[in-house]
């Protein structure tokens, strides 16, 4: 029983993550009908920039929790500057164009990726625990600053889920996702709404990326692992479904650490292929998808 | 006749969809007051008329004015701000959505939060059919209760022009009629509606006059009456 709850525990820190991630992927589709393969870099920008200012601010006296506040706003920052200047330049031109926006995120992945190399080096990173300490819950150990993150997490996938729901804006971005053009005969402004949600999207990626430097090993290749499995996670969920993409997450993660537990890494991954050949068998619109 | 008294021109619109042409200078207005129909078969070119006017589909040429200012070539969601609202054909619901959070996306732009409130409960007065229905999604309502949404989200935004375009399609008789009485109603509210219809029986019995469409071209023009008694009329398209 113990080991059951470690399990699930392990699954849902891993999950939390992978939500934020997909749910970039989600939104971006379903607005823009485009899958941004280059999603992943967002996140390694912000993880990146966390793991390089975070020990510079350390040591110049401040406490750990505020260095890593400083260093997530910057990292967060860079990202969503890199978000816009790739919406404006490149996937703005790009909506709905699902082989054009495919090319341009392989070449952003080139691209960045060697930049990334060029400016932050080779070198694997680690940024120090924010927090020490773990906490017990039903026999389950959690370190602390584990269960921050995904209480971070969870709170950012709340307060997304109750902006679509019930604000105007929200209720138009998912109007737009349903029918651009019959969103745009409602006078929604289609152009400003899919740079909201490109950017959302990026906001997501970029806390996501800030959440995990603690946590990880950071490397300028960080993004690729984690949008392997979001992507499978928003596959199994259903392209553009919002609750998909959580409960895909979730579903993936689950698999991870359960098969991760028995077996070894490397045989988890392979029962997420398996199960996911299977999830598209028998639903190939995905779990949550539509027709 | 001044141009003041027409709510809606369009004059020599040509549209292409790559080189095959679609429209070929079509020209029509619709007056102040009055309810127009467009007649034509599968494929004459209704739809593309409405999208080019709506911002959906560029134009080759021509242009396309709203109260005597053009409108060529501005976005589709900022010609609904000027006055200009269409029911698209097939009614382009947003499915997953409820019958109320539909009704509302079409005020979208509206700032008049008081007036959007009143014409609400007046749109419930057109549809009473769909008070009971507002929490439900509105992709399991019923064909003809759908229309009603679709008609409705349209009137949400307050237009001074309505567009339609094969809002009877599909239906059964008697909520063909019901449509039929309500677009009459929404003529004399002092919306001035253009209809697309391929049921020219309906649509002749609803408009004033009419123009109709062949390959892409205007052929004829007339009151809807000069227009039911037109012999090539009753043979292409009352099937007598
Ligand atoms: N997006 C498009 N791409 C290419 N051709 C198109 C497109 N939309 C319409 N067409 C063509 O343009 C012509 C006019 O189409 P349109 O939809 O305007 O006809 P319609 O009169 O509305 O017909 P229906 O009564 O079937 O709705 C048709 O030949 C159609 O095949
Ligand atoms: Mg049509």
């Amino acid at each position: 029983m113990q080991t059951a709850f470690q399990i699930i525990a392990t699954g849902l820190q891993i999950g939390a993550i992978y939500v934020l991630f997909s749910l970039g992927l989600t939104l971006t589709f379903g607005i823009m009908r485009i899958v941004n393969f280059a999603h992943g870099q967002f996140f390694t920008l912000s993880a990146l920039v966390v793991a390089v200012v975070m020990p510079y601010l350390a040591s110049a006296g401040l406490p750990l929790p505020a260095a890593f506040a400083g260093s997530a706003a910057a990292g967060i920052a860079a990202s969503l500057l890199l978000g816009l200047v790739t919406y404006q330049w490149g996937f703005r031109r790009l909506q709905h164009d699902f082989v054009g926006s495919f090319i341009l995120s392989l070449g952003l992945i080139l691209l960045l990726e060697g930049l990334y190399l060029e400016v932050f080096g080779g070198a694997v990173r680690s940024v120090p625990p924010i927090i020490d300490g773990t906490v017990s819950v039903f026999g389950a150990s959690l370190t602390t600053q584990r269960l921050l993150l995904c209480f971070v997490a969870m709170v950012l996938t709340g307060l997304l889920y109750a902006a679509l729901a019930l604000t105007p804006m929200g209720k138009a971005l998912r109007a737009a996702s349903i029918d651009h053009e019959a969103a745009m005969l409602q006078g929604i402004p289609y152009q400003r709404i899919a740079r909201h949600g490109f950017m959302i999207a990026t906001l997501l990626a970029a806390v996501a990326g800030a959440l995990i430097a603690p946590v990880s090993v950071v490397t300028t290749t960080l993004g690729s692992d984690y949008l392997i499995k979001g992507f499978i996670a928003v596959i199994v969920g259903g392209l553009g479904s919002i609750p998909g993409a959580i409960i895909g997450s979730l579903f993936i993660a689950l698999v991870e650490s359960v098969g991760g537990y028995f077996f070894d890494p490397s045989r988890a991954s392979i029962a997420i292929f398996a199960l996911v050949m299977v999830v598209l068998l028998v639903r190939p619109q995905g779990l949550m998808g539509h027709g | 006749m001044t141009p003041t008294e027409l709510s809606l021109e369009i004059t020599d619109l040509s549209v292409d969809f790559g080189v095959v042409p679609a429209l070929r200078g079509v020209s029509l207005a619709l007056r102040k007051g009055r309810i127009a129909t467009i007649i034509g078969a599968n494929g004459a070119g209704k739809s593309t008329i409405m999208k080019a006017v709506c911002g959906l589909v560029k134009p080759r040429a021509g242009s396309v004015s709203l109260f005597g200012k053009p409108i060529t070539g501005l976005p589709a969601d900022e010609i609904v701000v000027r006055g200009l609202s269409l029911v698209p054909e097939g009614r382009r619901l947003f499915g997953s959505m409820t019958v109320r959070e539909n009704l509302e996306l079409g005020a979208y732009r509206r700032k008049d939060r008081l007036r959007v409130g009143e014409d609400f409960a007046r749109m419930l007065d057109y549809f009473p059919a769909l008070r009971d229905r507002l929490s439900t999604p509105v992709g399991s309502l019923s064909g003809g209760q759908q229309q009603m949404v679709a008609v409705g989200r349209a009137l949400m935004s307050a237009p001074r022009i309505l567009l339609l375009d094969e809002p009877t399609i599909g239906l059964a008789p008697a909520v063909v009629d019901d449509i039929a009485e309500i677009v009459k109603a929404i003529g004399r509210s002092g919306v001035d509606v253009l209809l697309v219809e391929q049921n020219a029986e309906v649509a002749l019995s609803i408009a004033d006059y009419g123009y109709i469409l062949e390959n892409g071209g205007i052929v004829a023009e007339d009151e809807s009456a000069a227009l039911a008694r037109s012999e090539t009329v009753r043979r292409a398209y009352l099937g007598i």
